[in-house]
C-alpha cells in the first residue's frame, strides 16, 4: 500500500513543473514563520530564518518565471493547472489561513524584496479580522509592491436566474474561478495580465533601480513581451501599447534606448502588424510615439518610420462622419454635431472643460439612483403582454397615419390591428379599441384609403360578431375599465344602442344592469326614440328602466310620455314616473305628490316622502306638515312621521320649526317611546334649517333630559356661535 | 447590516418551513413565522434588494460571508442544496403570497420558482474565452443574420429560425466571454457594416439585459430586437445608403424613414416577437420624446427596450472604426453617452451600461466623467 502511494506520488511529481519543489519549500517556510509567531515573538530568529529561506526559494523561482501565482481553493493551493497535494497538512493549513482572510490568490513578482515578504507575513499573522478588500488595502498601505493579493470577490459570480445546478457540477464552480483567476481568463480581470494593472511609473522606477548595468537582453524582452503580448489571432492591443509608451516615458535615458531598440527593432514587429496597431492607437499616442521615434530615429528601422509617416497623414485626413448633409453630419444613422464629438475626445476634453466644471458636470449628470433590481422589474413589467400589446397597437396606428404608406401596407396593417382588436376585446381593453376605432373612423371620412377604412368599419366594427362581443365584454369588464368602456360605447352608440337595451332587459345581475344604464344614459338625445318605443313594453322593469334613462339622459322633452304612468297601478312604475316628473320640476309634479301623500298605499307614501326630501321640494312642505300634525291615535304612523321629519330636515324650510317645537313639547301616555324617538329625530335633522329659526329649539334641547338631544344642541349651538364670531 | 437580523430572518424562515412540512400551510405556526420573517426583510434591503448565496458550504449574505452558523443556517443551507438552488434574491415589494410560496416550495417536493420580487437560481463563473472562440461564435451569428437578410424583401417573410440561431450564437458568446468589448466585432468593409453593427447592437443590448439579471425568453427577444433594429434600411435605396458624397436634405430624410420601414415590415410578419417591431420603430426616438420618427399622437415615450437598443446603437456606431472614418475611443463614447443621459438616453440605463462595462472590463473609468 505504502509502495503504491509512493509510486503515485512519483507519477504526480513527474507532471508537476520543475519549480514545484522550490515553491513547496517556500510555502512550507512561510507556514513555519506563520505558525511560529504563535509560539515565539515576531522577531524571533526562527521566524526570521524561515522567512529568509522562503525568500531564497522565491529568488531561485524567479529565475524560471518572472511571477508565481498561488490560487487558494478553500483548503487547496493551485499553481497554474496543478493542484498542490491536498493531503499535505502544511499546504492545507496555509491555504485555509489565506482563505479565512478572504484571499483568493497571491502573486509574487520578480524583484520580490525581503521587506515585502516580511510585510506579507505580518498580514497573515495579524490578529485583526481584516478580510478580502480590507486586507488588500492594508497591503497597499504597507507599501508591498512585489506581492499582489487578490481578494475572493463573490460579486464576480454570475447569477443564472431559474437555473438549477446539475448533479456534480458544483465542484467545478470553485475550480473554474481559481483557474480563471490564475490564467487571467476570469471575466473582470485585466486581459493583459497583472503587470498592466500596476502603475507604469512604479514599474519604471523599479526597472530604473534594478536594470542598471550589464543585463541580459532577454530581461528586456520579458518586460516588453508582458506588455506587447499578442492576441491569439491578431496583433498587439492599442491599450497595452499605450501603457508600454507610458512605461518608456518614465525610464532612465539609457534604459529607454535599450527598450526602444528591442521593441521597435525586433523582427517580431512586422509591417502588417505594425500597420494594424498604429491604425488603432489614439491620436495622443500617435504623437507620443512620433516624439519618441524622432528622438531615437537612429534606432528605428526605416520601414517603420515610413509607415508611421503614411498613417499620420491618413489619420489627419479622416472625418468623423459617415455622411454629410447640409451643415451637419451623421455617424451611420445618428445625427451628431462634430464639436460634440471633439469635445468628448480624451485629448480635447481637458482643454475645453476645466476640472471644477468637470466636477460640476459630473454632479449634474448623476442619474437618479435606480437600483438594478428596479430596472429589471421595469423591463419585466414592460414585457407583459398587456403593455406590449398597447405599444404595438400605438405603433401600428402611427404607421397607418404615415404619409408615405402604400395601399397594400395599409391593408396589411389593418389586418394586424383587427387581430389585435379581437384580443383586446377578449381582455376588455376598451381604451385601446377606442383608439383604433377612432383612427379608422377618421380615415373613413378623410383618409388616403377611405374605402378600405369604411369597409373595415362596416365589416368588422359594425358586425354582429363584434357588437355582441363588445356587449359581453362590457358586461364582464366594463365596471373595472369604466372610462375606456364608456368612450368606446359612445363612439359606437348608433350600432350599440338597441343591442344594449336588449341586453339591459335580459340582465339579471343588478350591478351589471346599473352599469348598462350608466352607459346608455351617457348616449344623449339619440337614445330617446328607442326608449320611447320601449315604454310600451309589457314588462314593468323595462318601462321603469326607460323612465330612468329619460331622466338620467336629460330627456325633459319626452316627459309627456312619462306623465301617463304617474298614477299607474304598479307602484314601481308609478314611483319612477313621479320621480322623473319631480326631477324635471314639472308644474304638475306637486299635484301628483299631494295625491300620493294622501293615497292609500303606505309603501308608496313612504317613498314619496323620501323623494320630496331628496329633491328638496319646498312646495310640498305644507303637505308634509299636515301629515305630521295628523293625530295618530294608534301610533301606527310613527314610521311615516320619522320619514317626514327627515324629509323636512333635508329641505330645511323654517315653516316646519313651530310644528317641530310643538311635537317636542307634546306629551303622550301611550307610545311614549315612539314620541321620545321622534324628539331625538327632530334634533338630528335640524342642521339644514336657517340658524335663527332653530336657535330657540336648540336652547330648549340644552335642557332636555335626553343625553343625545343635549349633545346635538350643544354642538350645533357651539358651531353656530363660532360661525357667527368668525 | 447586522448579521443578527439575517440570522433571525433565516431562523424564522426555516421554522416556517418546518411548520409547513410538519403540519400544513393552514397551521398558525406557519403564518406566524413566515410573518415574522417577512417583517425583517425591510431591514435587510440594500439598494432595494438582498441576496443569500450558498458557496462552499457557507452562506453569503449580500456578498459577505455570514459569520453565524447555527442550526437554522445549516438547515437552510441543506434545503438550498437539496433544491439545487445556490442563490436567492429578495427584492423590495416582496408580497406575503410570494414569500409563502417560496417557503412552501422549499418545504415541499414542489419546484421553487422565481416570482416578481423573489428570484432563485444558480451562480456561474464566466471565463474569458480565447479570442478565436469568441470571434468564431460571433462570426457565426453575424453570418446567419447576413444570410437571412439576403432573403429579405417586401414580399418574403423573414426566416425567423435563422434569426433565432443568430441570437443563440450571440447568447453563447456572451456566456463564454463576459467582456463585451472583446465580443463586438470590428467592421472590415463598408458592406460588412450593416450586419456586424446589427450583431454588435444585439450583443450590447443583451449585455445590458444580462447585467440586470434578465434571462430566458425576454433576453432572447431583446437580442432579436437589437439584431433587427435597422432592418428598415433594407428598404432604403442603396444609392442613398451607400452614397459617399454629401447627402441632400431629401436623401437624409429618406434615411430617417428606416425606423418606419422596419416597423412596417416587421409588423406585417406573424412570427416575430413584438419587441422587434417596437425597437425597430423607436430606436431613434429619444428619452425626452424628441428624435425620429416624429409621432402623431400615440407613441410619445420610448419603450424601455428601445432605450437599451438606442444606447447600444450609438455606442457601437461611435466606437466602430471604419475604413473612411476614425472611431471614438470607448472613454470618449462613454462620456458622450453620459452627457446625453437624461435627454437622449435613459440615465439609469446609461449608468447601468457604463458601470457594467467598467465592471466586466475591469476599467471602471469607463463610467467616470
Amino acid at each position: 500500500m505504502v509502495e503504491k502511494v509512493t509510486m503515485k506520488e512519483k507519477e504526480e511529481a513527474k507532471k508537476i513543473p520543475l519549480d514545484a519543489k522550490l515553491l513547496s519549500d517556500a510555502i512550507i517556510e512561510l507556514n513555519i514563520s506563520r505558525r511560529s509567531v504563535g509560539l515565539y515573538p515576531g522577531d524571533h530568529p526562527i521566524v526570521k530564518e524561515s522567512l529568509r529561506k522562503a525568500f531564497s526559494c522565491f529568488e531561485s523561482l524567479f529565475e524560471l518565471s518572472h511571477n508565481i501565482t498561488l490560487g487558494i481553493a478553500k483548503n487547496t493551493l493551485v499553481v497554474g493547472d496543478f493542484l498542490l497535494d491536498a493531503r499535505n497538512p502544511v499546504f492545507k493549513e496555509f491555504a485555509e489561513s489565506l482563505h479565512l482572510k478572504g484571499i483568493a490568490a497571491v502573486a509574487f513578482y520578480s524583484g520580490l524584496s525581503m521587506e515585502d515578504l516580511q510585510g506579507f507575513h505580518e498580514l497573515l499573522v495579524a490578529k485583526d479580522s481584516f478580510t478580502g478588500p480590507e486586507i488588500i488595502r492594508l497591503a497597499e498601505s504597507k507599501g508591498i509592491k512585489s506581492i499582489k493579493l487578490i481578494p475572493l470577490d463573490i460579486s464576480k459570480f454570475h447569477f443564472a436566474k431559474d437555473s438549477l445546478r446539475k448533479e456534480g457540477s458544483d465542484c467545478a464552480l470553485w475550480e473554474s474561478y481559481v483557474s480563471g483567476l490564475i490564467d487571467g481568463t476570469l471575466a473582470d480581470s485585466d486581459a493583459e495580465g497583472v503587470i498592466l494593472s500596476v502603475r507604469q511609473e512604479d514599474i519604471a522606477s523599479f526597472l530604473n533601480n534594478r536594470m542598471a548595468g550589464d543585463i541580459d537582453e532577454t530581461s528586456y524582452d520579458r518586460v516588453i513581451t508582458s506588455y506587447l503580448k499578442k492576441r491569439e489571432n491578431g496583433g498587439i492591443r492599442a491599450e497595452s501599447f499605450s501603457k508600454f509608451l507610458s512605461l518608456i516615458d518614465n525610464l532612465s535615458p539609457e534604459l529607454k534606448q535599450q527598450f526602444i531598440k528591442r521593441a521597435f527593432g525586433r523582427p517580431a514587429v512586422e509591417a502588417g502588424e505594425a500597420e494594424s496597431l498604429l491604425k488603432e492607437i489614439t491620436s495622443c499616442d500617435m504623437e507620443r510615439l512620433e516624439a519618441i521615434l524622432h528622438e531615437n530615429s537612429s534606432l528605428i528601422p526605416e520601414s517603420l518610420s515610413n509607415l508611421l509617416d503614411k498613417l499620420r497623414h491618413a489619420k489627419t485626413d479622416e472625418s468623423f462622419f459617415d455622411r454629410l448633409f447640409a451643415n451637419r453630419g451623421a455617424i451611420d444613422d445618428i445625427e451628431i454635431d462634430e464639436n460634440m464629438i471633439r469635445l468628448f475626445q480624451d485629448d480635447q476634453f481637458n482643454n475645453y472643460v476645466n476640472k471644477s466644471y468637470q466636477d460640476e458636470l459630473q454632479l449634474m449628470m448623476q442619474p437618479p439612483k435606480i437600483s438594478k433590481a428596479s430596472l429589471a422589474e421595469e423591463i419585466e413589467e414592460h414585457y407583459r403582454e398587456e403593455l406590449i400589446g398597447k405599444t404595438i397597437s400605438e405603433i401600428v396606428l402611427e404607421l397607418l397615419e404615415g404619409d408615405f404608406i402604400a395601399r397594400e401596407d395599409y391593408q396589411c396593417l389593418l389586418e394586424r390591428i383587427l387581430a389585435m382588436t379581437e384580443q383586446f376585446l377578449e381582455a376588455g381593453r376598451f381604451y385601446e379599441i377606442s383608439e383604433i376605432y377612432s383612427t379608422i373612423s377618421s380615415h373613413s371620412h378623410a383618409g388616403k384609403f377611405n374605402d378600405d377604412a369604411s369597409g373595415v368599419l362596416a365589416d368588422f366594427f359594425h358586425s354582429e360578431n363584434f357588437l355582441s362581443g363588445l356587449i359581453e365584454a362590457l358586461k364582464l369588464w366594463g365596471r373595472s375599465e369604466r372610462e375606456g368602456a364608456l368612450r368606446l360605447a359612445k363612439m359606437n352608440k348608433c350600432h350599440l344602442m338597441g343591442r344594449l337595451l336588449d341586453a339591459l332587459s335580459e340582465e339579471t345581475d343588478s350591478s351589471i344592469r346599473k352599469f348598462l344604464l350608466y352607459v346608455l344614459s351617457s348616449f344623449g338625445d339619440e337614445i330617446f326614440p328607442e326608449v320611447i318605443k320601449r315604454l310600451n313594453d309589457p314588462r314593468w322593469y323595462v318601462v321603469r328602466n326607460m323612465m330612468y334613462l329619460i331622466r338620467e339622459a336629460g330627456g325633459i322633452k319626452y316627459v309627456t310620455y312619462v306623465r301617463r304612468f304617474a298614477r299607474d297601478k304598479d307602484e314601481k312604475i308609478c314611483f319612477e314616473a313621479l320621480k322623473t316628473l319631480v326631477h324635471f320640476k314639472t308644474s304638475d309634479s306637486l299635484s301628483y305628490i299631494k295625491f300620493h301623500l294622501n293615497g292609500d298605499d303606505p309603501e308608496l307614501r313612504s317613498r314619496v316622502i323620501s323623494l320630496v326630501g331628496t329633491y328638496r321640494c319646498e312646495d310640498a312642505v305644507p303637505y308634509l306638515l299636515q301629515l305630521l300634525e295628523k293625530k295618530d291615535i294608534f301610533g301606527s304612523g310613527s314610521g311615516d312621521k320619522v320619514s317626514i321629519i327627515r324629509a323636512l330636515g333635508k329641505i330645511g324650510d323654517p315653516r316646519a320649526v313651530s310644528v317641530l317645537t310643538k311635537i317636542y313639547h307634546s306629551s303622550a301616555i301611550l307610545f311614549k317611546a315612539e314620541l321620545d324617538q321622534l324628539r331625538v329625530e327632530i334634533f338630528k335633522n335640524t342642521e339644514n334649517y336657517p340658524r335663527d329659526s332653530v336657535n330657540h329649539l336648540l336652547e330648549i334641547g340644552l335642557r332636555s333630559r335626553n343625553y343625545e338631544i343635549r349633545a346635538i344642541s350643544e354642538r350645533l349651538l357651539g358651531e353656530r356661535e363660532t360661525a357667527y364670531v368668525s | 447590516m447586522s448579521h443578527e437580523i439575517v440570522s433571525a430572518f433565516i431562523s424564522h424562515m426555516t421554522t416556517a418551513m418546518s411548520s409547513y412540512s410538519l403540519y400544513s400551510g393552514m397551521h398558525p405556526m406557519f403564518d406566524e413565522f413566515s410573518g415574522k420573517a417577512l417583517q425583517l426583510v425591510d431591514e435587510l434591503y440594500h439598494d432595494d434588494a438582498f441576496s443569500l448565496l450558498t458557496f462552499n458550504n457557507s452562506l453569503i449574505f449580500n456578498n459577505v460571508p455570514l459569520a453565524a452558523k447555527g442550526m437554522h443556517v445549516s438547515s437552510f443551507l441543506k434545503t438550498l442544496k437539496k433544491k439545487k438552488i445556490e442563490k436567492v434574491v429578495f427584492r423590495k415589494g416582496l408580497e406575503v403570497d410570494e414569500f409563502k410560496k417560496f417557503i412552501t416550495g422549499m418545504a415541499s417536493r414542489e419546484t421553487v420558482s422565481s416570482s416578481p420580487h423573489l428570484s432563485v437560481g444558480i451562480v456561474e463563473v464566466k471565463l474569458k474565452a480565447p479570442d478565436s472562440d469568441v470571434r468564431s461564435l460571433m462570426g457565426d451569428g453575424i453570418s446567419k443574420f447576413e444570410s437571412v437578410c439576403q432573403e429579405i424583401s417586401k414580399f418574403k417573410t423573414l426566416d425567423i429560425i435563422g434569426l433565432d440561431d443568430a441570437v443563440l450564437s450571440f447568447i453563447s458568446t456572451l456566456k463564454k466571454e463576459s467582456d463585451v468589448l472583446r465580443i463586438i466585432s470590428p467592421v472590415k468593409s463598408r458592406s460588412d457594416y450593416t450586419y456586424v453593427h446589427a450583431g454588435n447592437v444585439s450583443v450590447l443590448t443583451m449585455f445590458q439585459a444580462e447585467s440586470l439579471g434578465l434571462g430566458g425568453e425576454l433576453l432572447h427577444d431583446i437580442g432579436l430586437a437589437g439584431l433587427l433594429h435597422d432592418v428598415g434600411k433594407m428598404f432604403v435605396a442603396s444609392s442613398v445608403l451607400e452614397k459617399q458624397t454629401r447627402l441632400s436634405e431629401d436623401e437624409w430624410t429618406e434615411i430617417k424613414k428606416h425606423p418606419v420601414y422596419g416597423a412596417m415590415y416587421l409588423s406585417k410578419l406573424p412570427d416575430v416577437p413584438p419587441l422587434t417591431v417596437i425597437a425597430a420603430f423607436e430606436h431613434h426616438m429619444r428619452f425626452d420624446g424628441r428624435g425620429y420618427p416624429e409621432t402623431r399622437r400615440w407613441r410619445k415615450k420610448q419603450h424601455i427596450v428601445s432605450q437599451m437598443v438606442a444606447i447600444a446603437d450609438v455606442f457601437d456606431a461611435l466606437r466602430t472604426e471604419r475604413p473612411y472614418r476614425k472611431a471614438l475611443d470607448v472613454r470618449a463614447t462613454s462620456r458622450l453617452l453620459k452627457e446625453r443621459a437624461g435627454t437622449e438616453f435613459n440615465p439609469a440605463l446609461v449608468d447601468n451600461f457604463l458601470s457594467s462595462l467598467g465592471h466586466v472590463t475591469g476599467k471602471p473609468h469607463y463610467c467616470q466623467g
